[in-house]
C-alpha cells in the first residue's frame, strides 16, 4: 500500500507540475489569441485604451457602440469595453483593470439590461482566465466575482475545462476599439416569442451605485444608457417597468442621465439588427450617431 | 453523483482511505461500511430511492433463505421464488412500465385521454440493474447453483455496491457475494490497473461520449432539415456515444472496484469489432446478455429445439432487451429489428459463433474480416436509429432522411470543423487504442510499454485530454436512464 501511494504521489506532483505549466502555456497563447474577448482584455491590460469616452456594459454594448462614429460627433477618442456575456460584476473588474493600466477617461457610457444585475457568471468564463497570473488581475477578479467563484476558476489547467482552444484559435472576427458585430447562429433571430425577464441579485444594484459614485469622485462624467432592442423583444409582465423603475432611481440618486434606446424608431427595422437583442454595424452607426449627440447635449461637450 | 463529477472525485478518496485504513482490519466492518458509502451514494440522487433497493434487498435476501429452508419442498420453493421474482419485476414494471402501458391503452381505447390512469412516479436511478442482479441471487439460489448468504449486511453491500449500483455490469451472485465473504488484501497491481480503467473510463465518456452527443443531439432534433449524409453521419456517431458512454461507464465501474479488491464481470469486448450480430451480442453489455441467455433464453428452450421455437425465443428475449432499456415502443422496434436478424441468421445457418477475436495474433485484419465488421457496423447504426429516435415517427422520418441528398455530407450548419475534428480525433484514438489491445482484459492494458516514463506520458495525455472536455459533471452517463 505504501508503494502505491507513493507512487501515486510522486504521479500526482508531476501532473500538477505538468498541468501548471500546461496552464501558463495556454494562458500565454490565449492573452494573444485573435478572438474579440481576448483583443480587448489585452488592450485593457496592456495599456493601449487611449481615450476619453469608454462604454462599458455587455454584449450589448459591444454590438452598439461605434468608436469611429462616436469619436466624430464628440471630437475626442473613445473605446468599447463591454464584457460579451456579463453583467455588472464582470464590468467591475474590467474597470478595475482598465484604471489600473491605462489613463483616467473623461466619459463612462455604461449599457445597462434587463440581465446587467444578475449574478450569472458561467457565461463565457474562458475569457477571464488567461490573466489569472497577474497578481493584481486575481485580487481584482476575487472582489469582483467572489471567492468561491474565484477558487472554481484558479486550479491550473483544470479551469480551461470544456473549452477547445483550436476554437478560439480558429475566431476569424476582429475588433474596432472593442466593437465588434457577429453572424447570428439562432435559427429565427426575430422570432417573437421571446420572454426577456429583469433578473436581479439583491446586491448588485447597491454596488453599482458605489460604482457610479466613485466615478463620478474621481471626476468622470456618467451616462446611463439602454441600448436598442428590436421591437419584436417581448417582456414578462411587469418586468421591463421594473427594470425601468429601478435604473431611474439609482439615475435620480446619483444624479445620472439614463437614456433609454430601448424603443427609439430603429427599432422597427429588422435591417439594424443581428437579433433582437444586438445591432449589426448599420444599425451601430446610426444607434452610435444618435448616443454622440445626445452626449454632448446632455453633458455639453465636444461644442467648444 | 456522477463518475465525472467533482463530487465523486472527492467521495472516492475518502472512501478508498477509510476502505483500507480504518475498516480493512474487520471484514464485517468494511462490509458494513461498503453498504454505508454505497447508500451514500445511491441516496445522493434522491434519499427516497433508498427505500426501494432496501425493500428489494430485504425481499429477496430472505426469499434465499426461505427457499434454502423448504428446499426439500419444491412447490413450497418455487412458490417462495416465483412471489419474489412478481414482487422485484411488479416494482420495476410499475415504476418504468406503468404509466407507458396506461398511455398505450388510452390511445388504443381510450380517444389518448389518459390523464386519470396515469401516475406521477419518479423513476429511481439503476432499478433496472439492481433488480435483475438481485433477482439472479434467488434464482441461482432456487436452482442449487449458489448457498444462500445469511449475513444480510454482506447481501445488502452485494446489491447495493456503488460502483456498479446505477449501470451495471450486472453482476452474478456466484462471483461477487464470495469476495464480501472473504478478506481484501490490497494488491497495488490490481489498484493501479483499477486507475488505469477509471482514466479510460472518463477518457471514453468526456472525450468521445460527449463529444459526438453534441452533435448527435443537434441532427436528431433538427433532422427534418438535414441532408442525408449529416444523418447517416449523426447515426454513426450515436454509435460511437451510446459505446463511449456505456462502456466508460462499465470501465470506471471495474476500475473503482479494483481499488477496493473486488473484481467484477467484464462487460464489453470490443463489440464494434465483431464480424456478425451473433458475435456483436456476445460482446455488448455481456453482463445483460448473458443474464437474459442464462433467465429467459435457457429456460425457454435456447436454440435446442426446433427453428421456429428458436427463433420465437430470440424475438422474447430481444423484445425483452428492448423493453428492459425503456417503456417506449422504439426500444421494442430495437428489439424486434434485432431478434429479426437472429432469426434470419437461424433461418439460413448465418450465425457463425466465433470463438476467436478478430485479427487475432495480427495488426490488421483480413479484407474479408474489415467487410464483415463493416457490414455488422451498418446493421447496428440502422438499429441505432429506433435506440435514439422519441418514437416510431421520428425514427421513420430519419431513415427517409437517408435519401435526401440535397446539401453536404458534413457537420456544416450542425457543428463547425474544429469541433469535428476533436470528435473524430478522440473517436480514432479510442478505437485505435482499443483495437490494438482488442485481446487483452481492457483498452488500456499496458504490459506492452516497459518504460515508465512512456507510461505515465500516455496517462497524462489521456488525463490532460480528459480535463480539456470536462463539463462540470453535468453530461449524466445514456444508461443511468434505464
Amino acid at each position: 500500500m505504501r508503494g502505491f501511494l507513493f507512487k501515486l504521489l510522486i504521479f500526482s506532483l508531476v501532473a500538477l507540475a505538468t498541468l501548471v505549466a500546461g496552464d501558463f502555456a495556454l494562458s500565454r497563447w490565449m492573452r494573444k489569441a485573435h478572438h474579440p474577448n481576448n483583443e480587448i482584455w489585452d488592450e485593457v491590460m496592456e495599456g493601449k485604451v487611449d481615450a476619453d469616452v469608454v462604454a462599458f456594459g455587455s454584449s450589448r454594448a459591444n454590438t452598439s457602440f461605434y468608436p469611429p462614429v462616436v469619436d466624430s460627433v464628440l471630437k475626442t477618442s473613445s473605446w468599447n469595453l463591454g464584457v460579451l456575456g456579463h453583467h455588472f460584476q464582470a464590468e467591475d473588474l474590467r474597470y478595475k483593470m482598465f484604471r489600473l493600466h491605462n489613463r483616467k477617461p473623461r466619459i463612462v457610457v455604461q449599457f445597462v439590461d434587463p440581465l446587467f444585475f444578475s449574478s450569472e457568471k458561467a457565461f463565457d468564463r474562458v475569457q477571464f482566465l488567461p490573466w489569472f497570473w497577474d497578481k493584481e488581475y486575481r485580487k481584482s477578479f476575487r472582489e469582483s466575482f467572489g471567492t468561491a467563484f474565484f477558487f472554481k476558476n484558479a486550479f491550473p489547467f483544470v479551469r480551461y475545462h470544456s473549452f477547445l482552444p483550436w476554437e478560439v484559435a480558429s475566431d476569424e472576427r476582429r475588433t474596432e476599439r472593442g466593437f465588434h458585430t457577429y453572424e447570428s447562429d439562432i435559427k429565427n433571430p426575430f422570432k417573437p416569442v421571446f420572454n426577456e425577464s429583469f433578473i436581479k441579485d439583491e446586491n448588485l444594484p447597491d454596488q453599482f451605485i458605489t460604482f457610479i459614485l466613485s466615478l463620478k469622485k474621481d471626476g468622470i462624467k456618467v451616462v446611463m444608457v439602454h441600448p436598442p432592442e428590436y421591437k419584436t423583444i417581448v417582456y414578462n409582465k411587469g418586468q421591463r417597468e421594473a427594470l425601468r423603475s429601478v435604473m431611474d432611481s439609482i439615475a435620480n440618486l446619483t444624479r445620472t442621465p439614463y437614456i433609454d434606446y430601448s424603443r427609439m424608431g430603429m427599432c422597427s427595422d429588422s435591417t439594424n439588427f443581428i437579433d433582437i437583442w444586438h445591432l449589426n454595424l448599420k444599425g451601430a452607426i446610426e444607434f452610435s450617431d444618435s448616443l454622440s449627440n445626445d452626449i454632448q447635449r446632455i453633458l455639453s461637450i465636444g461644442q467648444e | 453523483m456522477y463518475f465525472n463529477s467533482l463530487t465523486y472525485a472527492i467521495f472516492l478518496p475518502i472512501v478508498f482511505c477509510l476502505y483500507w485504513f480504518v475498516f480493512g482490519r474487520n471484514l464485517k466492518w468494511q462490509n458494513l461500511f461498503v453498504l454505508v458509502a454505497s447508500y451514500v451514494f445511491y441516496g445522493w440522487w434522491d434519499w427516497r430511492f433508498l427505500l426501494l433497493i432496501a425493500l428489494t434487498s430485504f425481499c429477496s435476501f430472505w426469499s434465499g433463505i426461505l427457499i434454502d429452508k423448504y428446499r426439500d419442498d419444491k412447490k413450497k420453493a418455487n412458490l417462495i421464488n416465483a412471489a419474489n421474482i412478481i414482487l422485484n419485476l411488479g416494482i420495476l414494471g410499475l415504476f418504468k412500465y406503468y404509466n407507458f402501458f396506461a398511455a398505450s391503452f388510452a390511445n388504443l381505447f381510450l380517444g389518448g385521454h389518459s390523464d386519470k390512469l396515469l401516475m406521477h412516479l419518479i423513476l429511481p436511478v439503476g432499478i433496472s440493474f439492481y433488480t435483475f442482479q438481485a433477482l439472479s441471487y434467488t434464482i441461482d439460489v432456487h436452482r442449487g447453483k449458489i448457498e444462500p448468504t445469511r449475513d444480510i449486511v454482506r447481501f445488502f453491500a452485494y446489491v447495493s455496491f456503488f460502483p456498479q449500483l446505477v449501470a451495471g455490469p450486472i453482476e452474478r451472485a456466484s462471483n461477487l457475494l464470495p469476495q464480501f465473504a472473504r478478506k481484501r488484501v490490497f494488491d497495488p497491481a490490481q489498484a493501479t490497473d483499477g486507475l488505469r480503467l477509471i482514466l479510460w473510463g472518463l477518457f471514453k465518456k468526456v472525450v468521445v461520449a460527449d463529444q459526438c452527443a453534441r452533435y448527435v443531439d443537434q441532427v436528431f432534433s433538427q433532422q427534418a432539415s438535414l441532408p442525408g449524409g449529416t444523418l447517416i453521419l449523426g447515426v454513426v456517431l450515436f454509435t460511437f456515444q451510446i459505446y463511449g458512454d456505456f462502456s466508460g461507464y462499465s470501465d470506471i465501474a471495474i476500475g473503482t472496484s479494483k481499488l477496493f479488491g473486488i473484481k467484477l464481470m467484464t462487460n464489453f469486448r470490443t463489440p464494434y469489432f465483431s464480424r456478425n450480430i451473433k458475435e456483436f451480442w456476445q460482446r455488448w453489455h455481456i453482463s445483460l446478455t448473458t443474464w437474459l441467455r442464462d433467465y429467459v433464453y435457457f429456460p425457454l428452450g435456447g436454440s435446442r429445439c426446433s427453428k421456429a421455437k428458436a427463433i420465437r425465443n430470440n424475438y422474447i428475449v430481444f423484445i425483452l432487451c428492448g423493453l428492459w432499456h425503456g417503456a417506449s415502443w422504439t426500444y421494442i422496434a430495437w428489439g424486434v429489428y434485432f431478434g429479426t436478424l437472429a432469426g434470419i441468421s437461424i433461418l439460413y445457418g448465418k450465425g457463425h459463433n466465433y470463438k476467436d477475436t478478430v485479427a487475432q495474433g495480427k495488426l490488421f485484419p483480413s479484407l474479408k474480416e474489415v467487410g464483415l465488421i463493416l457490414w455488422m457496423n451498418i446493421l447496428n447504426c440502422l438499429g441505432s436509429v429506433f435506440f435514439r429516435s422519441g418514437n416510431i415517427g421520428d425514427a421513420w422520418r430519419y431513415f427517409l432522411g437517408f435519401f435526401n441528398w440535397k446539401g453536404q455530407f458534413s457537420g456544416s450548419g450542425v457543428m463547425t470543423p474544429s469541433q469535428m475534428t476533436a470528435i473524430f480525433a478522440g473517436s480514432l484514438v479510442m478505437f485505435g487504442i482499443e483495437w490494438l489491445n482488442r485481446e487483452k482484459e481492457h483498452g488500456l492494458v499496458m504490459d506492452g510499454v516497459k518504460s515508465r516514463p512512456l507510461r505515465w506520458a500516455i496517462y497524462l495525455v489521456l488525463m490532460i485530454s480528459v480535463l480539456l472536455f470536462f463539463d462540470d459533471g453535468t453530461s449524466p452517463f445514456v444508461y443511468f436512464q434505464f
